[in-house]
């Protein structure tokens, strides 16, 4: 067996694995870390985080409507990826699995391209709003004032793999259309049933697409993106000290 | 603007050996970065937030040491910074006793995080690390040490705090024809707990308690070792929690129900972040003097007259550890809007008010000139507003707004003045005797416990 369909068939669940092992490591660490209160119980987190609202609100980026970039790149981005991840969801689960391929690669289509040029362009107008600082009016005073942002070595790598899984999944669509979605949903399916089918991956670039998400999935608890798991967590402002 | 390099200044070896001592650091120091790994392991808000801030920035235009400054340093994203390199050991002990204790610690950085990462927390975090390996600044070091004398029985003694608070009770009596009981030291229902600020500088709001408290027919005490400052939470959590414990033995030794705390922010934020919890284990409850006085207007308990106030616009600004992780929002807007003819909210209000510059420790006389630039930016939101008084009732901004508006008003040609006590001076025509029960549709704050 070629190397690559080796990599194939072990390279998805080495990312899971890392995932979940990293994503335990990570909140036993913030369990086992005390406070007065906190997140290590769900119902005072949302009490004290402000409750649902607080959740709904950082998902509609309410709070960075004073920084034009930030609130447009974040959401852009964020929005494109929940998008995405749906439909990739779809792709293993099988949701819509009583439509037609023609009709699902038509929604594939019409809904995965544009998400995915809105994921990057989102990010890439937060990578140039981290590259280059600009300036904004403050809204506590009116003062115009320089953002900068703390952009250490490690977020690159990361924002690179990032944008080269969304146009790899751009040109997937484009290029192939209904051929790559039927190959996708194959693959997604052999996965989570344990009977991975490399040969499922044998269109040109979706081996490297579905390589790239093993690599971005593996990474998520170890590296900056595991941001996304502060949804767990509502750190507690009425808290006073260890 | 002030100098980019203002700091607070460091205190000697001696005060600084006292300070260590009161926070149990009596062994061989401890470098920076083994205690910021403490930290770090222990304390759930420092690991959420040095785990999580991706350095987006969004704090930057809400912080107002930042605004005010444009240093970086001087800001909620080199404060982060600032900590990962203490524990990775890279940074000068210069630059991270900056960057932590030029913090106001206000909040308004969490408020803005799209995570709700605790900056401030991380800010007390590395000067407790500081404190470890020998470094503390001058001012908060006496005010902690004066703290802890006064918590040991010897600060304010007895016999003077009984002959204040009986002067206090007949000027009361004069104006008012009220008479009202002081208890010092002596066993009551409720432990009325003052920052010393109101003992000795702002005693008309010191009178303002126990005119309410007196009308209300509360049987309240004051204890000579319970003041309810603690500036341990600006600088060692084992200090806080040893200033707090005396607090807690004050009120039990007096056999109380109930600990009020008078107009004091960081006593709030202890009261709400720790001392709740220690006072719930021998069935103490606490609630702040404005949950008091809330409650009683709206049973028409108390008539306030606004028009003693005066013609003026009044607005109130959110105490920074009142509105964020303190939850006093609404009983003070209350109070004053039922005191005052014509009440403005401000522009920025709740949880994202602007701090009033001197907050986490700065009120130092040598930081004079930077807190005077973070001012400014509260100063000129409230003459946009429209207001010709600031009410603003915690110890420490009232401390700082009243120097603060004596440096500003000649340059703006208004005449703004301060007003800390959100207790008016013109109240009651009609009284209802409190109920038998207690005092119902009172807030008792009282903390849940460790998760």
């Amino acid at each position: 067996m070629p190397a690559l369909a080796l990599l194939m068939l072990g390279a998805p669940y080495a990312a899971l694995a890392l995932l979940m092992l990293g994503s335990i490591l990570q909140a036993t660490s913030w369990i086992r870390a005390r406070g007065f209160t906190g997140y290590a119980n769900p119902p005072l987190a949302l009490a004290a985080g402000g409750g649902i609202r607080w959740f709904a609100e950082r998902l509609a980026f309410n709070g960075l409507d004073h920084d034009r970039r930030l609130a447009a790149g974040a959401r852009m981005l964020h929005w494109s990826l929940l998008l995405t991840m749906a439909f990739h969801l779809d792709l293993a689960l099988g949701w819509s699995a009583a439509m037609s391929v023609e009709q699902r690669s038509l929604i594939a289509a019409a809904l995965g391209i544009p998400a995915g040029s809105m994921a990057l362009v989102g990010l890439a107008l937060l990578v140039w709003r981290r590259l280059r600082p600009g300036e904004l009016v403050s809204p506590i005073c009116g003062r115009r004032i320089v953002i900068f942002s703390h952009t250490s070595l490690t977020v690159i790598p990361f924002d690179a793999l990032l944008a080269a899984l969304i146009a790899t999944g751009i040109a997937l669509d484009a290029l192939y259309g209904s051929r790559a979605l039927a190959l996708a949903s194959s693959l997604a399916t052999s996965i989570l049933s344990l009977r991975p089918d490399a040969a499922a991956a044998s269109l040109p670039l979706l081996d490297v697409h579905v390589l790239l998400a093993c690599a971005l999935v593996a990474s998520l608890p170890w590296g900056p993106l595991r941001h996304f798991e502060s949804y767990l967590a509502v750190p507690d402002m009425g808290q006073v000290g260890p | 603007m002030s100098s980019p390099r203002a700091a607070p200044k460091k205190a000697g070896p001696g005060l600084t050996s006292s300070v260590r001592s009161l926070a149990g650091l009596m062994g061989a120091e401890r470098s920076a970065r083994d205690a910021m790994r403490e930290a770090y392991r222990r304390d759930r808000n420092v690991r959420l937030a040095l785990d999580l801030c991706t350095g987006c920035g969004a704090c930057l235009a809400w912080c107002p040491a930042y605004v005010s400054t444009g240093d970086q340093l001087n800001s909620p994203l080199g404060r982060i910074s600032a900590a990962r390199s203490l524990l990775r050991g890279i940074i000068s002990p210069d630059d991270a006793y900056r960057a932590s204790w030029l913090c106001l610690t206000c909040g308004a950085c969490s408020s803005a995080c799209p995570f709700g990462l605790d900056v401030p927390g991380v800010s007390r975090a590395i000067r407790a690390a500081l404190l470890e390996s020998g470094s503390a600044p001058e001012f908060v070091s006496n005010r902690v040490v004066e703290q802890a004398a006064a918590s040991g029985g010897s600060g304010f003694g007895a016999e003077p705090l009984r002959a204040l608070v009986r002067g206090i009770a007949a000027e009361i009596f004069e104006e008012k024809g009220l008479a009202v009981d002081p208890k010092v030291d002596e066993r009551a229902e409720a432990l009325l707990l003052v920052p010393s600020d109101d003992l000795v500088l702002n005693v008309d709001t010191l009178k303002g308690y126990m005119a309410v408290l007196g009308r209300l027919g509360v049987d309240f005490a004051f204890s000579h070792r319970a003041l309810a400052e603690n500036y341990g939470l600006f600088l060692h959590p084992a200090i806080m929690r040893r200033l707090a414990d005396g607090v807690a033995s004050a009120a039990e030794e007096l056999g109380v129900k109930y600990v009020i705390v008078g107009e004091c922010g960081h006593a709030w934020r202890v009261a709400t972040g720790y001392l709740s919890s220690r006072l719930k284990e021998s069935g103490i409850g606490i609630m702040h003097i404005f949950h008091i006085v809330s409650a009683a207007l709206r049973r028409n308990e108390l008539e306030l007259h606004a028009d003693a106030n005066g013609d003026l616009v009044y607005e109130y600004r959110d105490p920074c550890q009142y509105s964020r992780g303190g939850g006093l929002v609404e009983e003070p807007r209350e109070i004053l809007r039922r005191a005052v003819r014509n009440y403005i909210e401000p522009s920025l209000s709740g949880t994202r008010t602007v701090c009033c510059g001197a907050g986490g420790g700065n009120l130092a006389p040598e930081l004079l000139p930077l807190t005077l630039e973070h001012a400014r930016l509260w100063y000129d939101a409230a003459l946009r507003d429209g207001a010709d008084a600031v009410v603003w009732p915690r110890a420490t901004c009232k401390a700082h707004v009243s120097r603060a508006l004596r440096a500003l008003n000649p340059g703006s040609g208004r005449n703004v003045g301060p007003h800390g006590a959100g207790l008016p001076r013109a109240w009651t025509m009609r009284w209802t005797p409190p109920s038998s029960q207690g005092w119902p549709g009172m807030t008792l704050i009282n903390r849940r416990t460790a998760g």
